[in-house]
């Protein structure tokens, strides 16, 4: 029955967040009937199971049937929006980069790495917003498309031979600590974009409002500290973003989240050791407390997030070692 | 001969849909849980695929010609599928509907022979 859970999973990915378990459970609890009925006759169970799923279909093509929104872009182009948005998101930045680069090499001054390194960081909100002027062009580019040249696209794409489903390619159901939950995923990459456009384009907000008036709270040496902030908030899109795409966590992207996680608390230890308050405003509202919550703040945020990192990190490496001893024993029953 | 194949079963596809809706609306004066609908209308000659009736369902539900209710028991839990008040009324004149075109499409048939 893993591969009925496996086809689930796979269906459930792709239908409406609304009623999506509801869907899943009407589903599964139906294809279970049928694959009662036919073990019943006396049907092996896993042909049982094969047949029943192979006859129902392609899981996307099933979650699509529940779907009676009508999309911007068709469900048979998709495909070929979604592989211009990679290249876009892949080829904007970089290009972006590489101007930087260029430019900064030919600025005619003599070569300071340092100077280098923090033009390549400041360069990153310019790149992000490269990257989502791209991303909202090309979706407008396929808007376009699809209302006035779709037939001519259409006919080639049918041209094109569909594999026939077969329910033993589905993919693997992951390690309960390889699960993404899509709600962590996107909050976390909203998050993400909203802190990236506040630290870098209205540092302002961040201030106290007191009587009407506005009094930046952050001073000069936050702006050093900024570069490292921006570094590991793109990680961490960048993480989230593998995540909802492969809709799984690897050991690889959990290594990639353990590096951020460092990252972070040595942010957290900077922000606690680097005085990034404004002093004198925080005494001339006599809010000093405001500064030694804010630091104890950051100790405890640096403490709880290497930890915490490591401990997620353990659990994953945990599994890894099990699923190995599991595939050692097999092996060793083999021979 | 490829493009002409596309072409029928295009049409017959549209052909077919809106019976579907009314063969499924028909029976389900009483409850039906998908898999018991899928086998009362192939026991009455209606071929239809349960990745077809399932999501119609739904859809019925969500447009509220349907009331839907799950009942536990075993050996699983079935969601229970019957006319709304909205969903009778509907289909008294889709029925009625279909009547007349009947009648109308028979009648030129029979004198296109």
């Amino acid at each position: 029955m893993k591969l009925l859970e496996r086809y689930l999973l796979q269906v459930e990915r792709y239908l409406p967040l609304k009623d999506r378990k509801d869907t899943t459970l009407e589903l599964k609890n139906l294809l279970l009937e049928d694959i009662d009925s036919r073990i019943t006759e006396g049907q092996p169970e896993d042909d049982a199971v094969y047949e029943v799923l192979k006859a129902f279909g392609e899981p996307k093509k099933v979650a699509l049937s529940y779907r009676s929104d009508d999309p911007i872009i068709s469900r048979e182009m998709e495909p070929i929006l979604y592989l211009v948005l990679k290249i876009v998101l892949i080829a904007v930045p970089f290009s972006i980069l590489l101007s930087t680069i260029i430019g900064f090499l030919n600025n005619g001054l003599p070569f300071d790495f340092i100077d280098f390194l923090v033009t390549i960081l400041k360069t990153i909100p310019a790149m992000f917003s490269a990257a989502l002027t791209g991303v909202g062009s090309t979706f407008i580019v396929f808007a376009i498309i699809e209302r006035f040249l779709k037939p001519q696209f259409l006919e080639e794409l049918e041209k094109q031979e569909i594999p026939e489903f077969d329910p033993l390619h589905l993919p693997k159901i992951p390690d309960s600590v390889f699960k993404v939950s899509l709600v962590e995923s996107i909050i976390a990459l909203a998050g993400g974009i909203i802190f990236l456009y506040i630290f870098n384009y209205q540092p302002g907000i961040i201030a106290i409002y007191f009587d009407g008036d506005t009094v930046p709270l952050l001073n000069d040496s936050f702006g050093r500290i900024l570069p490292m902030i921006n570094v590991s908030i793109v990680f961490g899109i960048f993480i989230e973003v593998i995540h909802l795409i492969k809709r799984s966590k690897t050991i690889i992207t959990s290594t990639l989240e353990l590096m951020n996680k460092v990252l972070i608390t040595i942010i957290y230890l900077l922000l606690a050791t680097y005085d990034v308050l404004n002093q004198v405003i925080l005494a001339g509202y006599h809010l000093e407390v405001l500064g030694v919550i804010f630091i104890i703040g950051m100790y405890i945020g640096a403490t709880t997030n290497f930890f915490g990192g490591i401990y997620t990190y353990a659990k994953v490496l945990i599994s890894q070692s099990g699923k190995k001893e599991i595939i050692k024993d097999l092996i060793n029953k083999q021979k | 001969m490829v493009e002409k194949d596309k072409i029928l079963k295009n049409l017959r596809n549209e052909l077919r849909k809106g019976n579907l809706v009314l063969a499924v609306l028909s029976q389900l004066n009483t409850k039906h849980y998908g898999y018991s609908l899928v086998e009362t209308l192939n026991s009455k000659n209606l071929k239809i695929d349960q990745n077809t009736l399932y999501p119609l369902l739904r859809r019925l539900d969500s447009q509220g010609l349907l009331t839907s209710t799950w009942v536990v028991k075993d050996p699983r839990p079935r969601k229970y599928y019957e006319l709304s008040y909205a969903g009778k009324e509907i289909y008294a004149q889709l029925k009625e509907e279909f009547e007349e075109n009947y009648h109308v499409l028979n009648q030129m048939l029979k004198e296109e022979n």
